[in-house]
């Protein structure tokens, strides 16, 4: 560079020596210190750093100065360097101001960023919670549901639990009435497969070929509907009349058909319910005693009353 | 000629009546100067070629006003030193522009990425 400028002053020397007295050549530094500066005074520094813009104005203004008074002296060639790297720095410093404000713009936009993808963040786990409580509620509807079945179904065993119970106190019941009442009366009880009958001998009830009931009868009949009463809400009654096999058929099936109505229309005078009895006239045809002697035709002659075995609970 | 410049400088300068070459050695401005080049160094002038070189121009003028001084050519050791001094602060300046726009371009990158995930994310 000194080289250079070596050659520049020859050559401004040589000119100057030709022409006479043409201007002095500015030294390079100064021109190029101008031009820096100017580019500062248009460009972004006149905005961004005026300070330091005016502190390079005064640097060239005093390289200028130097320039007129004396145009090679050390101190022109140094103030014109001075001035442009005052220039130089103006521009370094534009661009720095410039860089930060990208970099303030950069970290609202930052900011901004990450507001938005907090929001993005939040939509979506808004959106997973009320999933979760949709779920969360569609459980416990199923819950409450399973809860009720249980419920029921602990109230239906109860109520079966409690209806066994109950069915077996009647029974119970019912058994120690019929006991008492064989007791009472005298009566033959059997327990059998069609139920609990009841045999009333016919030379008790009637007289020879009648059907109406003795006195004697009426006394048994009304003992016995005061016991079969109250247990024919639970009980089918089936009133069969039965005979020997002396006489023909259809007078004994016609006789133990009405001797067997007569029996259940007195237990009905009596309270049983009238639904709940139902009369049949069997004839000879059901012996339990052997009708070639007297004393097995007199055990054939005979009223059986049935209780049957207890109904099926009805369902509530 | 150099004479009578730095006699104008002297009487301009400091106001020293004699005018004969006694012109006081430019302690504080190579102070200064020194100061300058530790802060360039300090903010990394060394690793930003642009700035590297003009630390180096400041070092190398420096020790060049350092071996004036001792000559007793203080004035062109003065201006030797401001021409140093001014390239040590260019190179501070320069150091400090290469950092902030290395940040802006981090910060820009940075925004660009997050956009891009963010539209990732609100895509899915």
């Amino acid at each position: 560079m000194t080289a250079v400028r070596t050659s520049k002053i020859a050559v401004a020397a040589f000119v100057a020596a030709i022409v006479g007295c043409a201007s002095p050549v500015p030294p390079q530094h100064l021109v190029d210190a101008r031009a820096a500066y100017d580019k500062g005074r248009t460009g972004l520094a006149a905005q961004l750093t005026p300070a330091d813009l005016h502190t390079a104005k005064v640097a060239l203004n005093q390289a200028e100065q130097a320039f007129e008074e004396d145009a090679e002296s050390p101190k022109t060639f140094a103030l014109s360097y001075v001035a442009l790297r005052q220039a130089q720095l103006v521009l370094a410093k534009a661009n720095l101001k410039a860089a930060e404000a990208d970099v303030e713009r950069a970290d609202k936009q930052i900011g901004e960023l990450r507001e938005a993808e907090i929001a993005r963040a939040r939509g979506e786990l808004a959106k997973a919670k009320s999933i979760l409580a949709k779920q969360d509620q569609e459980l416990a509807v199923r819950g409450e549901q399973l809860a009720a079945a249980d419920q029921q179904l602990a109230a239906t065993s109860e109520q079966l639990a409690a209806e066994r119970a109950a069915r077996a106190a009647a029974e119970a019941r019912e058994r120690e009435a019929m006991r008492k009442l064989a007791e009472a009366a005298a009566l033959n009880v059997k327990e059998e497969k069609r139920g609990t009958v009841i045999v009333l001998p016919g030379n008790v009830l009637f007289e020879s070929g009648k059907y109406e009931l003795t006195g004697g009868a009426q006394q048994k009949l009304t003992l016995i509907a005061g016991t079969l009463a109250p247990q024919a809400e639970n009980h089918d009654i089936v009133v069969e009349g039965h005979t020997d096999s002396r006489g023909t058929r259809e007078f004994n099936m016609t006789l133990s058909q009405n001797r067997a109505q007569a029996v259940m229309n007195y237990l009905v005078a009596r309270g049983v319910p009238q639904e709940a009895v139902t009369s049949v006239g069997i004839g000879p045809d059901r012996p339990i005693g052997d009708n070639s002697n007297r004393q097995g035709r007199a055990e054939n002659r005979r009223v059986e009353i049935i209780v049957k075995p207890m109904k099926e609970m009805k369902k509530k | 000629m150099r004479t009578t410049t730095l006699a104008v400088a002297a009487l301009l300068l400091g106001g020293i009546s004699a005018g004969c070459g006694s012109y006081p050695a430019p302690s504080d401005r190579l102070t200064t100067t020194q100061a300058a080049i530790r802060g360039a160094a300090e903010v990394g002038a060394g690793q930003v070629p642009r700035a590297a070189l003009h630390l180096k121009l400041a070092e190398e003028q420096t020790e060049k006003a350092k071996v004036l001084m001792q000559d007793g050519y203080n004035e062109r050791a003065e201006l030797t030193l401001r021409r140093a001094q001014a390239d040590a602060e260019l190179a501070i300046m320069i150091s400090k522009e290469h950092q902030q726009v290395e940040a802006a371009k981090a910060a820009q990158e940075k925004v660009q990425k997050m956009r891009a995930e963010l539209q990732k994310g609100t895509r899915k």
